[in-house]
């Protein structure tokens, strides 16, 4: 960890967010069609948002991972995030008035890791079985449960904002979620059409 | 004949392990590579953060404990030797034993500081945290107390309300003086009874508790715990 600081390891763990970012805009097309013939999942609608979703959910995921590993550094008294300006997440995650869950106690890092598992599940087994019939069902869960975390999201920037200070990492899971709300809202609105069967 | 069998059912019980692998990977991989520490009251336990208001002469400012830290400090790091410590003393201006110690950790702080020469150690950042005892007489504190007990300024009584806060012993304190009166830190810390010093590490982590030496003083702890050049 000693070797890359952590925003150059934050802007590789943000790669992935970042394609998949891409493959689930408009301009994903015309980027799926120059990368189709070596990734053909890519070739359908279907494809790319999974894929774009997934590679998103991924990345999201190791970034809340390393949350909280910056956050039990934190505890040990290491600084490996720590900076003098605002964007510092070892003073927002080692904030104790703000790191965990109001009333649960339960760091908002290892809950991160949590949900993003959940989306992983989620979006790994509607990539598996695209056709079963509780896809749907797949998919509106996961429109609610990213679209009910923009509550915590809101509620993480106020706490930012009271500290006057920015985590990166968390900022970078929290767009993780943004992406997703809209990846599981796009899927919901091409199974809705019957365009997701067809191809 | 058509066998109907749940293929579904596989496609996410298998997805499902796979998460689940990879969460479990993930942590396995956080827990060897951390040693999360307990947040706590104890030696070697990171000291829960302080945030609300302190009097330091000129008014009632914002406080926040975290601010005095430096996460990039560890013992023996030359480049962060300068970093400094916090000594905090939860106490009571009514009670007669804060009352009469106060000399102690007046002297204290102007002792282990940078500016006195004949302290080659770190600054030594002193803050004490005022609260209001309750059910016992003659505790009923209020700010005005805490600043008339700071600044040795008549008009207001300590030491169970039976003498002037001006009358006790030493000078007018130069450190901050934090609003406990609602005992909300003073919980936080687990505090039994008043006074309780801490001797708060550069990183935030508590190198010594009074209730874990009593019959050290703070000022010895100091003395044995802060590195000094030459020592």
């Amino acid at each position: 960890m000693e070797l890359l600081d952590s925003n150059t390891l934050l802007a590789i763990f943000a790669i992935p967010m970042a394609v998949g970012m891409l493959l689930i805009s408009p301009v994903g097309e015309s980027l799926s069609a120059s990368l189709s013939d070596k990734f053909p999942s890519l070739k359908t609608t279907r494809g790319r948002l999974l894929t774009g979703s997934i590679l998103i959910a991924v990345s999201g995921f190791i970034i809340a991972a390393m949350t909280l590993w910056i956050s039990n550094t934190i505890s040990e008294g290491a600084g490996f995030c720590v900076a003098n300006n605002v964007f510092s997440c070892d003073d927002v995650l080692g904030n104790e008035e703000y790191n965990k869950i109001p009333m649960l106690g339960i760091r908002w890092a290892l809950f991160g890791i949590i949900i993003y598992t959940f989306f992983l599940w989620l979006l790994m087994s509607i990539n598996k079985e695209p056709q079963a019939d509780w896809v749907g069902t797949n998919l509106k869960l996961g429109f609610i449960i990213t679209s009910t975390g923009v509550l915590a999201i809101a509620w993480l920037m106020y706490a930012e904002f009271q500290m006057g200070k920015i985590c990166p990492y968390c900022t970078a899971a929290h767009i993780g979620n943004l992406l997703l709300i809209y990846a599981f809202w796009k899927m919901g609105k091409h199974y809705d059409s019957g365009e997701w069967h067809q191809n | 004949m058509k066998i109907i069998y749940d293929e579904n059912g596989d496609a996410r019980m298998d997805t499902a392990l796979t998460a689940i692998a990879l969460f479990l990977a993930a942590m396995m991989v956080i827990s060897f590579t951390s040693n999360p520490v307990t947040t706590g009251t104890k030696e070697g336990d990171r000291a829960p953060n302080i945030v609300g208001k302190a009097y330091n002469g000129s008014g009632w400012q914002d406080f926040d404990l975290q601010s005095y830290y430096d996460y990039e400090w560890s013992m023996g790091n030359n480049e962060t030797k300068d970093s400094q410590w916090v000594m905090i003393e939860f106490m009571d201006t009514d009670c007669p034993y804060c009352f009469n110690s106060a000399r102690e950790y007046q002297e204290g702080s102007n002792y282990f500081t940078t500016e006195n020469p004949t302290w080659n150690g770190p600054h030594v950042n002193f803050i004490a945290s005022a609260t209001e005892l309750t059910g016992l007489t003659g505790h009923d504190s209020s700010r005005e107390e805490i600043m008339a007990f700071r600044d040795k300024t008549t008009g207001e009584m300590c030491n169970a309300s039976n003498v002037d806060c001006s009358t006790r012993d030493g000078e007018a304190y130069a450190i901050p003086f934090i609003d406990d009166l609602d005992r909300t830190h003073m919980d936080k810390w687990g505090i039994g009874g008043t006074p309780t010093y801490f001797l708060i590490q550069p990183d935030g982590m508590i190198a010594w508790a009074s209730p874990e030496h009593q019959d050290e003083k703070f000022y010895e702890a100091i003395n044995r715990l802060v590195p000094q050049d030459g020592a």
